[in-house]
This record gives structure tokens, C-alpha cells and sequence, in this order.
């Protein structure tokens, strides 16, 4: 009897059934309630959401701050990457967890998917822990083709809608700042949103593109071997390393934003654990391993360090600026 | 060159690093045969390993893992319908209706021997040609990935098993799929009906597993079980001369096939795959059997995935540009541990990158030897009844899905899909079909459109490219000659 029973087929589907209800709630992941012990935390694994691919620049930055974060606090981090939206989906699917501080998210996008309206997560449902990193933008060209800034803009000024600018994404702060940056300099480029940072790279490599808007440390091997030529720098000063190469500021253009990399949490995670995290941030900012990780991969050109009350306001002028840049970018 | 490869050697053979390369060996296998568990996310998961580790122990993980789980794929593929990695989809098609015609051991035996040989092949080729190969790559650009994208798409007629206009409704079912979500070019959100979980677009796995895995677990559920019928013996033959014959020249072409899609950046080992079983579909005398359980359906992709998945190391290595999900993964592994990735690499490291060359070829060729046993091990599962066996099944697509983006709505997507795919079966739906245009839709539209915003609107910049054009021209006469043939059998009929 036993033996049919097993076999046949309303077992079959009886099982299938509780164990699918069984996973699904399983996965659900219904948490604790909040526990304000800071005391104590952590007391398990802290997730952290990030809304960009492995491998890329935020998922690096994460893994290696919580990498450094982990022996200070005590506790283990697990890095969950979903991709989508510029990020939403990870901030949609980390805000429907417990703020417990528990769940992180790891971004780079905030100030622009908000100012979009992508994320209709407002900064009084998030809070920044810190901001950690603060790229600089660098305009680079197939080395040969233009020499300089000027004979880049005077070509594109000479040739309106010719040259080939790409960026990585759509509506994302790199088309921002491309469309930004042609605005400023007075001309017209026809601009190529890219898949990602290697399609990109090899879109210059063959010359299926001309001009990119990228850092220089994901490039900087390409510049030692002298495929790759920054000729203009997004920043005020000029970079140590590259001080014959102009700045924007020096130019005359008001261009100086870059991809800025930080963690946030849901704003009614307690104030102690954000400020526990904060420090802990801090600190594994300052040690060896990550200044060595910030030195190769040429994160250093700017201080990246602000705090989490600074950066909170720093945000919220961000939103405003975006919001008014997008507005005129889509008239 | 020789001094470099020497060197690989050498470090390969130092005791520890052995070790990590069978451990890896393991692990990438027990994870790639696992439905949902891709090379991608072992790699990911095991990053923080590899912090613990010197550089070359921790690119020895991470390179082996992502070899042998590109072959494991293919295991559950074959034996349960559920591709165990997304690179093993085109492993179904024929694989499994040559285990349901009894023989899951030939149909094992062939896909472990192409797969062996196309690794073996792709790696030979990355070690000696890796710098010509990377000058090649770069004369790819938007509309090149169009004209290849077209071309795979032609192939329909010979996935649709007979009946075209299915096969259409099934590709342009898939195109539909994959235009969920946010466009990639404007960021307007199609299709998504205000939902915040379709803006990131239908995952390609969910489809996959629902459309293959559970549809079939749901088929099954239906037949009458009986513990004896169940009891097959898998008996694994890896070396069968006659086979052997049969196939050398289709596992030889698509190698060089998945090598040549591999390579591409942002293209990856399941496009070659597929690409490779259409085009070995498309030039088969028999080309009727494909869809049926014959050897040349099952030798092409996995030939293919495997030389592509040594394709894709290729930009990487030498450019610095990942060619694939996985190698993504990787070039970030490359930062973490202080490795600058870019041309330099080659110059810079070359014990490192010599040492992976050598691993994956042994990897590749371990392969052989280590199916064997692991297989047996694997085949043991056929003897659990069905009605265990099932549930476990759609067990393991759940935590598979769940785990490609953490997500429960992906999970209903998968559920969805197959119950779609249920259905479908039964009224003899190609389901390839859909997958085809899953997986090559995308490709297809944004670079069509990112090609057209390059040229600001000028269609010529398809056919004035001389790869572009010879790609869509070779498309074309794969769409007109089928025409043609059949208007001339009306004729004399």
C-alpha cells in the first residue's frame, strides 16, 4: 500500500506542492523585528544590496569596503547583486526588508534614478551610511586621433553631430554628464550609449567610437600602453599624475560631478547602528588593504570620505540640481 | 612563448595548486550539473575565497570553476531536461530525446567527448593566437552584432521541427519576452504595467528552467509511475568509434564556431552554443533528425559552449574586456586582488595568465577522466522514482532561480513558464524556438539601434561594413533558399 501510495500520482503533486509553498515562504524571508541591541550588532549576516552587475565599479567598491568593514565590526557581510533599473530593483526589493540593520544597500545612482523618478525611495526613507569613494570623469580618445581638448572641441564645433561620444547607459550620470559636457563646451556630438565599460573601451579600441567619458582607473593599463589619451580631467585640479592634461574647470566649464560610491541603509534603521557603521566605514577606509585597492584602481585623485549627515545634504541638492538638469535635457 | 607556458607548468604543478584546481574541478561540476547554479554565481560565491588565497591559487579557482561548470551543464540537460547552465539550453534539444529513446549513456558519452574536445581546441587557440584573436574581436561593433544576431535567427525553420509557422510564433513569442522591462537604449519601460519587478526585464534562467524543466517534471507527473519502469541503467560510453566518425567534423566545426562567437565581447558562450546548433543543423544532410536525439545535436553546442567559454577569456586577457557574464565576474576578481586588467596584463603577469592558460587545458582534458566516476555518481539519481525525484527537481529550479538575482517574482516567472511550456509540449510546440529568441532579441535590437544611432540613422551602415554585410547576406540566402526549394517541390508536385 505504502509503496503505491509513493508512487502515484496524488503524492506526486501533493509534494510538489508543499515543498514549492515551503520554499516560497522560505525565501520570503520574513526576518526578526527590529532589535535595537547596537550593542550587540551584528549578530548575523548583514546583506548588502547593490544594483549593478558583479565585477563592475560599485560591486568592487562594496566588496572591497565590506571586505575591510567585516573584521571591524565583527561581523560577516553578504553581497547580493540584482541588477536593474540603475539600481531600483535592488533598493525596491532592500526596502521591503526589516530595518533592523540587517540590509544595506550599496549605490552609486541615488541622486539620479530620484531625481528621475525611477526610485520613489525619498531621502526620508533612506539614509547614506557614508560616502566612500568620489571618481573623477576624464574625456579619452584612441591615442593619435586628438591631441588635445581644443582640437577635439574645435573638430566637433567644425563638424557638428560627426563625432562618436560614448558613455555607459541611458539617463544614468554618465549621458548626464556627456549631454552636460557638450552643452558647456558649445558643441554637438552625437551621443552612443554604451552596453558596458568593455563594449565601451573596445568601441574605442576599433574605432567605433571616438571619444568616451570614462575614469582612468579602469583604463589606466590602456593608457601606460598608449592606446588610450585623457585629454581633459572633471575636476578643479590637475591630477598628479597627469599634469599636462587640462581640467574642465580650467576651461571654463562648470563640470565637475563624477560617479560617487557609497552605503545607505532604510531610514528607520537605529541611529546607532548607522553610526557604528559609520565609523566602521571610516576605519576600513583607512586601512592598508583598501587604500592600496583606492591607489591602483586610481580612486584617490579626489578625498571620497564624507559622512553620513554631509553626505545626506550634499544628496539632496544633488536631487534638486538633476532634477533641473533633466528637465532641461528632455526639453 | 614556450618559456611562459613552461612557467604555467610549473606553477600548476606546485602540490596546493593542484589540489585548488581539483577541488575547484569539483565544485564546478557538482554546481554547473545543478539546475540554476551557473558558472557565474559559483564564481561570485567563491570570490570571497579567493581574498584568502595568493593570486595564482585564487585565478586557478575561479578560471577552473567556470570550466567545469560550462561542461556540467550539460548532465542534467541530458538526463532531467533542466539545463544545468544557461550555456547547456542547446544540449536539450537533443540530448534529451536521446535519453528518452533509451539512451542516456550515448547521449552522456557524446555531449563529455565534444565537450572535452571543444575546450581542448578553444584553449589551444587562446594560448597561441590570443592577440590575433583580440584584433579580430575589435572589428565587431553594433552592426556586426546585428548581422550575427539575424543570422541565428534565420535558423527557425530547422528548430521549428517542420511546422514554420509555429516556429515563427515561437521566436517572435521570445523577441516579446525579451523586450520586457527597461529599454536599453531611452530607459522607457515597456511592457512592465507600472510593476517595479519587470523593469528589470525577464531574467533568460527563469524562462529556461520553466519552460524545459518544469513542463516536463508536469508531463511526468501525468504518466502512470511504476518504480520498475523507472530503474534505467545509464552506462556512459565516452569513446564509440562508429560516433566518433560520425561527429569529428561537426564537433571540429562548431569548436572553431564557438571559438569565433566567444571571443566577441558581450556575446558569451550560450549564444555560441546556440548559434553553433543552428548552423550545424542548417549544413546537416539530415537536417529533418535534429530535435530528435541524433549525435551531431548534441556534439554541436557543447563543442561550441565549451570553446566559446575559453573564447570569452580571450578579450579578456589580453584586452581586458569581458566576453561574458562570468568573465565580468572575473575582470572584477582582477581588481580585488590589485591586478590592473588591460592590455598590460599579458606583459605585466605572465606567470598569472601563462598558469591559467595551463589550467584550463588541463581542466579540459581532466574532464575525460573525471566524467566517468562523476557521472556514474550523478546517474545513480536516475534510480530514484519519479515521484521523489520530480519534486526534487522543481526543488532545485526554485533555488536556482531564486538565486540568479535573489528574486521570489523570478520564482512566478519560472512557475508561469512552465505551465506555458506544459501546454505547449503537448500540442508539439517547438519550444527552442522561444529560447532562440530569448536569447538573441536583445542582441539584435540594441545593437541594431545603437548601429543606427552611430551612422545617425543611415542603413547603409549594415551592408557598407564588409563583416556586417557578409553576415546579412549569408542570412538572407538562409531565409530565401528554403523558400525556393519549397516553391520548386510545388512545382513538380
Amino acid at each position: 500500500m505504502r509503496r503505491n501510495f509513493l508512487a502515484s500520482k496524488s503524492y506526486l503533486v501533493l509534494s510538489t506542492m508543499l515543498l514549492t509553498l515551503i520554499l516560497l515562504t522560505a525565501c520570503a524571508n520574513t526576518g526578526d523585528s527590529a532589535s535595537n541591541e547596537a550593542d550587540n550588532y551584528p549578530e548575523r549576516e548583514i546583506e548588502v544590496y547593490v544594483g549593478h552587475g558583479p565585477g563592475g565599479g560599485t560591486d568592487t567598491f562594496v566588496r572591497t569596503i565590506t571586505n575591510q568593514m567585516s573584521d571591524i565590526i565583527d561581523g560577516e557581510f553578504n553581497i547580493i547583486n540584482q541588477e536593474g533599473g540603475s539600481g531600483v530593483v535592488a533598493m525596491q526589493n532592500a526596502m521591503q526588508q526589516p530595518a533592523d540593520g540587517y540590509t544595506l544597500i550599496g549605490d552609486s545612482a541615488y541622486a539620479v534614478t530620484t531625481a528621475a523618478g525611477t526610485n520613489e525611495y525619498g531621502l526620508d526613507q533612506v539614509v547614506p551610511i557614508a560616502r566612500v569613494q568620489s571618481d573623477t570623469y576624464a574625456l579619452q580618445v584612441k591615442k593619435g586621433t586628438f591631441e588635445s581638448i581644443d582640437e577635439l572641441v574645435s573638430y566637433a564645433e567644425a563638424n557638428p553631430g560627426k563625432i562618436r561620444i560614448g558613455a555607459v547607459g541611458t539617463m544614468g550620470i554618465d549621458e548626464i554628464t556627456a549631454r552636460r559636457f557638450m552643452k558647456e563646451a558649445g558643441v554637438d556630438m552625437n551621443y552612443i550609449p554604451m552596453e558596458g565599460a568593455g563594449e565601451m573601451h573596445s568601441g574605442i579600441l576599433g574605432g567605433h567610437i571616438d571619444v568616451m567619458l570614462e575614469e582612468v582607473g579602469p583604463t589606466m593599463s590602456y593608457i601606460e600602453d598608449e592606446e588610450f589619451e585623457p585629454l581633459v580631467f572633471f575636476s578643479e585640479e590637475r591630477i598628479d599624475d597627469f599634469s599636462e592634461v587640462p581640467t574642465t574647470v580650467e576651461k571654463g566649464w562648470d563640470l565637475t560631478d563624477g560617479v560617487e560610491r557609497y552605503l545607505m541603509a532604510p531610514a528607520d534603521t537605529p541611529q546607532e547602528i548607522i553610526d557604528k557603521l559609520e565609523d566602521a566605514s571610516k576605519e576600513a577606509m583607512e586601512t592598508e588593504e583598501y587604500q592600496e585597492y583606492a591607489e591602483n584602481s586610481y580612486l584617490d585623485l579626489r578625498d571620497g570620505w564624507m559622512g553620513s549627515e554631509d553626505f545626506k545634504n550634499k544628496l539632496e541638492e544633488d536631487i534638486k540640481k538633476y532634477e533641473e538638469i533633466l528637465a532641461e535635457i528632455e526639453e | 612563448m614556450l618559456e611562459g607556458i613552461l612557467m604555467g607548468i610549473d606553477n600548476l604543478f606546485e602540490p596546493l595548486h593542484i589540489l585548488i584546481l581539483l577541488l575547484a574541478m569539483m565544485i564546478g561540476f557538482l554546481g554547473g550539473a545543478l539546475p540554476g547554479i551557473s558558472g557565474t554565481m559559483l564564481v561570485i560565491i567563491l570570490l570571497p575565497v579567493s581574498y584568502g588565497l595568493d593570486t595564482i591559487s585564487a585565478f586557478i579557482l575561479l578560471t577552473t570553476i567556470y570550466a567545469a561548470s560550462v561542461f556540467s551543464g550539460l548532465i542534467s540537460a541530458i538526463l532531467f531536461r533542466t539545463p544545468g547552465t544557461p550555456e547547456a539550453v542547446a544540449t536539450v534539444f537533443d540530448g534529451y530525446p536521446m535519453t528518452e529513446k533509451g539512451k542516456p549513456g550515448q547521449a552522456l558519452g557524446i555531449g563529455i567527448l565534444s565537450s572535452a574536445t571543444g575546450g581542448v581546441i578553444g584553449t589551444l587557440f587562446l594560448i597561441f593566437l590570443t592577440p590575433i584573436l583580440a584584433s579580430f574581436a575589435l572589428n565587431f561593433s553594433s552592426p556586426e552584432y546585428f548581422a550575427l544576431a539575424i543570422l541565428g535567427l534565420t535558423v527557425v525553420a530547422s528548430l521549428s521541427s517542420g511546422n514554420l509557422i509555429q516556429g515563427f510564433i515561437g521566436v517572435g513569442l521570445g523577441l516579446f519576452v525579451a523586450t520586457i522591462g527597461m529599454d536599453p537604449l531611452s530607459g522607457t519601460e515597456r511592457f512592465t504595467f507600472g510593476t517595479l519587478e519587470l523593469i528589470g526585464g525577464i531574467d533568460l534562467i527563469p524562462v529556461l528552467i520553466g519552460l524545459f524543466a518544469i513542463s516536463e517534471v508536469l508531463r511526468k507527473s501525468k504518466q502512470d509511475h511504476t518504480i520498475e519502469k523507472e530503474m534505467q541503467k545509464v552506462k556512459t560510453k565516452v569513446f564509440d568509434s562508429g560516433i566518433i566518425n560520425r561527429i569529428k567534423n561537426t564537433i571540429f566545426r562548431s569548436a572553431i564556431l564557438g571559438i569565433s562567437i566567444g571571443i566577441l565581447p558581450g556575446v558569451g558562450a550560450t549564444t555560441a552554443a546556440m548559434i553553433s546548433y543552428s548552423e550545424a543543423a542548417r549544413w546537416s544532410k539530415n537536417k529533418d533528425e535534429f530535435g530528435t536525439g541524433i549525435p551531431e545535436g548534441i556534439a554541436a553546442p557543447e563543442a561550441a559552449n565549451n570553446a566559446g567559454a575559453m573564447g570569452a577569456m580571450v578579450p579578456l586577457l589580453a584586452l581586458g574586456i569581458p566576453g561574458s557574464a562570468t568573465t565580468a565576474v572575473i575582470l572584477g576578481a582582477f581588481v580585488l586582488h590589485g591586478l590592473q586588467p588591460g592590455p598590460m596584463l599579458m606583459t605585466d603577469e605572465p606567470g598569472l595568465v601563462y598558469t591559467i592558460f595551463i589550467s584550463l587545458l588541463a581542466v579540459n582534458i581532466l574532464i575525460i577522466v573525471f566524467a566517468n566516476p562523476f557521472i556514474r555518481m550523478f546517474s545513480k539519481i536516475m534510480k530514484v522514482p519519479y515521484s521523489a525525484l520530480g519534486p526534487a527537481i522543481i526543488i532545485f529550479c526554485i533555488i536556482g532561480t531564486f538565486a540568479v538575482r535573489n528574486s521570489v517574482f523570478d520564482i512566478w516567472v519560472m512557475l508561469i513558464f512552465g505551465i506555458i511550456g506544459y501546454y505547449l509540449d503537448r500540442m508539439k510546440f517547438p519550444l527552442a524556438t522561444i529560447i532562440l529568441g530569448v536569447v538573441l532579441g536583445p542582441i539584435a535590437e540594441e545593437e541594431f539601434r545603437r548601429a543606427l544611432q552611430m551612422s545617425q540613422g543611415d542603413i547603409s551602415i549594415f551592408f557598407t561594413r564588409p563583416i556586417s554585410g557578409v553576415l546579412l547576406g549569408l542570412a538572407l540566402l538562409a531565409f530565401i533558399i528554403p523558400l525556393v526549394n519549397r516553391i520548386k517541390k510545388y512545382k513538380k508536385a
